[in-house]
């Protein structure tokens, strides 16, 4: 890459966040706005353009930086390269495009439904421009993810609709856990090079040394692979773009063809420069971008419905600049995602131009339309040449550089399958896109005008006809035209120096000289790209004979079907489990609290090294009159138990306390001593109180098995918390570390500063004054819920007896 | 080391665990108070007393030797005045759920079910549908 000196703009940020603020406006305020939502979001879209384009030339770069995370790293840092800005430029430019032609063309939807509709599209877009513009790998995760849930809510526009639920659903579940996949790439990454800044890594070779040397750079590698292609629907995940086409055109125009799937090449050519001399990279990219790139060229060609055509043949573009990136073609690449968003964002919005006007997307029911639509009809001729790649359109000039890429680079020899299957497999899929490309505009535009294609209906198909009250848009040929008319000009101009610049801007690794024209020279790339041509024509002619060839690819076992089976099992799943596991018996949850004790206790003592040989067992200092309570202790503790009768129960829990308490007086503690012989003689009241009203205990409450687990469990609990006591007890593993009884401690600051002898009272009303606050809250919180409970059958009686 | 009172609260930990896990809401609330009681214990235990310091009455600030370690029995305090709140919540809970129900086994009351849930979801309601 070109050395570019690095100057501060506060331009990036200002660009970022015209987006996200018209965002938060349209959100909030789209009832009040109605169209002028639209406007202001073109605006934006507009705004943030201009914003790029007068960033300062190829000799510097403008970045913004400001430390956002700092204790981990991560900066809130933007970095306008000429990639960055390339695909920024893109974003906005289309943007602008579709947000005009939205205007128009969602006018006469759901009101209710546009403030979110303008909120999500420009969210979108700002999102969109912090993934080309950020310089931080977790910030372009942030902004990532935000694409993932603003396309969500776009798709499932019309809410609804179970298909657009259910196509949203699906878009959000493969693209927010490839996602999330993601992070993880990113966190490994960051974790390897120590940086979190993507021109940090990837202009350092050290860094980039130390990543590859790492064993954990297939891993990151792989999770970012997921990543990108969930967001770009490649192989196996491809299956959530044709099912996205339930949003409204502009919705599949933006986000499905022109910008939110070309994510995954864009980030991509991010770590092109990183990644790129991993032995991993070129197969795996070259092979899923094959599979992905055929699959989606053999089924555009079975479809009939206009969109799903271009959602077909989007994800065999998607293919190819994954294929392409396999081999580092970068500059081939960029150009590949202009001329890609600029001809299939043009036909999909002539596609909604189609079905407003003509009520059907079904190509078996369209044709003849070029009389009724002149305008659309020249911007899907215009775009279909692109697509076919005919010159002289943009199409053409990126057809013979990735044909001449393909037939030169070293990587494509590299490759298993060898150059001749690569190249074979490319010229494969250009013939089935161009005769899909033919299919589309021949089918729809010219012919006979069929039954089906009938003009009218019982809704109005366009709102600024219908609709005089609000202020509409401009007609909505005009963002169509005006992106075909771009692939054109950009394609005229390739011959001077647009496209050439554009390929110097971005290339980072050439391997051979790269020059296109728009005179063809003769040579082996415009052999193929001719012979493409004549087999797109055979194939278009043919297609008839074609669509009687049995189509044995994903018809019985739908990828998305079963995903969307996969996860309703997985729902089912955690259904099962949680009821099985949390089934609503208490002696089990308290089973579990009460061995997670010794579960946890046990690790504890594991990795401290202890067990119970550590225990030192001496001689007891108790007194005679201790240990005899200790005795009765333990022969009251064991009556509690085994009583049979309630009274007994009573009784013995009754002595129990009464025996701790006396223990308290071995102990010389006079305040809980008393503290427990009054609550003590209370709760024995209470208890008796009760036993009045409940019934006795049952001759036999658990089964055999139930008695010896909860034996069990109660041994196993009862011995782990008494090594934890006799490990506290022994001498050399306790500290005696006596804050309170050191001078100057708790016992002399209880007289001093407390006013009282009596340590322990000092300490519960001064010091500990809060908790003890705390505690008579929840004595008094306990009264209340006792005396509401009792009464509560009261209040219930006396109205049954009223009614 | 005091053995003879650590076993007695081996025996209060195991009667306590043993009694809340049995199915009747009275042993329940035994076993929650032999619980209480046992832990009390093993925080006097714990907090190194012996029973030849003297209680932490503070004549003169300087001589403080040979007195009790304070915090102890004063996190006790506090311990066995919210078990006792504690304990009289359950035993009325006991009496109500008795009253309601008309028994006192945990298990044998009415699970609800999550359609019974006033407002919730049904079973399986959470589970996205499609339509094939």
């Amino acid at each position: 890459m070109a050395p570019h000196s690095t100057i501060p703009s506060n331009v990036l940020p200002a660009a970022l966040a015209l987006p996200f603020a018209v965002a938060a406006l349209a959100a909030l305020l789209g009832r009040r706005l109605g169209a002028v939502a639209g406007w202001i979001v073109a605006a934006a879209a507009a705004g943030s353009f201009l914003l790029l384009l007068d960033l300062p030339g190829h000799d510097a770069v403008a970045s913004f930086r400001v430390p956002w995370l700092p204790e981990i790293g991560v900066d809130f840092a933007l970095r306008a390269d000429p990639f960055g800005r390339f695909f920024a430029l893109l974003v906005s430019g289309v943007g602008f495009f579709v947000a005009l032609y939205a205007i128009s063309y969602m006018a006469d939807g759901d009101e209710r439904r546009m403030p979110r509709f303008w909120g999500a599209l420009a969210a979108f877009m700002g999102a969109m421009l912090g993934i080309a513009l950020s310089d931080d790998l977790l910030l372009l995760f942030l902004f990532w993810e935000i694409t993932s849930l603003s396309s969500f809510l776009l798709i499932g526009h019309h809410d609804d609709e179970p298909a657009a639920r259910a196509g949203a659903l699906l878009a959000l579940q493969v693209t927010a856990l490839g996602g999330l996949v993601l992070a993880v790439g990113v966190l490994l990454v960051a974790q390897v090079t120590g940086t979190f800044s993507i021109s940090g890594i990837a202009g350092d070779p050290a860094r980039i040394q130390a990543l590859l040397d790492s064993p954990l750079a297939p891993g990151a590698l792989g999770c970012i692979l997921v990543g990108v292609f969930t967001k770009s629907a490649q192989f196996p995940f491809h299956f959530w773009l044709p099912r996205a086409m339930v949003a409204p055109t502009p919705v599949s125009a933006y986000l499905h063809a022109a910008t939110m799937v070309k994510a995954g090449p864009f980030l991509l050519g991010r770590m092109l420069p990183v990644f790129g001399q991993l032995p991993m990279w070129t197969p795996v990219l070259a092979t899923v971008g094959l599979v992905t790139m055929l699959l989606g060229a053999w089924k555009a060609f079975r479809e009939t419905d206009l969109k799903a055509i271009l959602a077909r043949t989007t994800g065999s573009t998607l293919g190819f600049l994954t294929l392409l990136y396999g081999f580092g073609a970068a500059e081939q690449d960029a150009l590949q995602m202009l001329n890609h968003a600029l001809y299939k964002g043009a036909l999909f919005l002539v596609a909604g131009i189609v079905d407003h006007h003509a009520h059907t997307r079904d190509l078996r029911r369209l044709g003849g339309l070029r009389r009724e639509l002149p305008l659309p009809f020249l911007a899907a001729v215009l775009a279909g040449l692109s697509m076919a790649g005919v010159p002289p359109l943009l199409g053409f000039l990126v057809k013979e550089s990735f044909y001449d890429e393909l037939l030169h680079s070293d990587a494509v020899s590299g490759f298993a399958l060898g150059r001749g299957f690569v190249v074979a497999a490319c010229v494969l899929a250009n013939v089935f896109v161009a005769a899909v490309a033919a299919k589309f505009v021949i089918g729809t535009f010219l012919g006979e005008r069929r039954e089906g294609a009938s003009r009218g209906g019982h809704h109005a198909p366009h709102a600024h006809v219908d609709d005089g009250a609000r202020p509409a848009g401009p007609p909505l040929w005009v963002s169509p035209l005006a992106l075909a008319l771009g692939a054109l000009a950009l394609g005229l101009l390739g011959a001077t120096d647009f496209t050439g610049h554009l390929a110097e801007a971005i290339a980072s690794r050439r391997s051979h000289p790269f020059h296109v024209s728009l005179i063809p020279t003769p040579g082996l790339p415009l052999w193929l790209s001719m012979g493409g041509m004549a087999m797109a024509v055979a194939l278009y002619l043919a297609r008839g004979r074609m669509g009687r060839i049995p189509d044995l690819v994903e018809t019985h076992h739908r990828p998305d079907r079963l995903w969307e089976r996969m996860v309703a099992s997985l729902a089912v799943l955690g259904e099962e489990v949680s009821m099985r596991w949390q089934n609503g018996s208490l002696r089990r949850y308290l089973a579990a609290t009460l061995l997670s004790v010794p579960v946890l206790a046990g690790l504890a003592l594991a990795r401290a090294g202890l067990s119970h040989r550590d225990v030192v067992v001496s001689l007891s200092e108790l007194p005679w009159f201790g240990l005899f309570l200790c005795v009765l202790l333990g022969i009251a503790t064991m009556i509690a138990v085994t009583a049979t009768t309630r009274l007994q129960a009573s009784i013995a829990t009754t002595t129990v306390g009464f025996i701790v308490s006396m223990l308290f007086v071995v102990y010389r503690s006079p305040d809980i001593l008393l503290t427990q012989i009054l609550i003590e003689t209370v709760s024995t009241i209470f208890v008796l109180l009760v036993l009045l009203f409940m019934p006795g205990f049952p001759r036999r409450d658990m089964s055999a098995p139930g008695h010896l687990g909860a034996i069990a469990v109660a041994t196993v609990f009862s011995l782990v918390v008494t090594l934890l006591l006799l490990l506290s007890m022994t001498p050399g593993l306790r500290e005696n570390a006596n804050i309170a009884v050191r001078p100057g401690g708790l016992l002399s600051l209880a007289l001093e500063k407390g006013g009282g002898a009596n340590a322990v009272n000092v300490i519960i009303v001064d010091i500990r004054s809060l908790d003890t606050n705390g505690e008579i809250t929840v004595l008094v919180a306990v009264g209340l819920c006792v005396y509401a409970l009792l009464r509560a059958r009261r209040a219930r009686s006396e109205g049954g007896a009223g009614a | 080391m005091e053995l003879p009172l650590a076993i007695a609260i081996a025996l209060l930990f195991a009667g306590g665990a043993y009694s809340i896990l049995r199915p009747n809401f009275f042993r329940i609330v035994v076993g929650f108070g032999l619980l209480s009681n046992a832990v009390n214990l093993l925080m006097i235990l714990c907090g190194g007393f012996r029973s030849q310091a003297a209680a932490p009455f503070v004549a003169d600030p300087h001589r403080v030797d040979g007195l009790m370690d304070p915090i102890p029995p004063d996190i006790i305090l506090t311990a066995i005045v919210i078990s006792f709140a504690v304990g009289a919540l359950f035993l009325t809970l006991c009496y109500v759920v008795y009253r309601e129900y008309g028994t006192d086994d945990p298990e044998a009351l009415p699970v609800r079910e999550p359609e019974d849930w006033a407002g919730g979801p049904a079973r399986g309601a959470g589970l996205p549908r499609y339509e094939e």
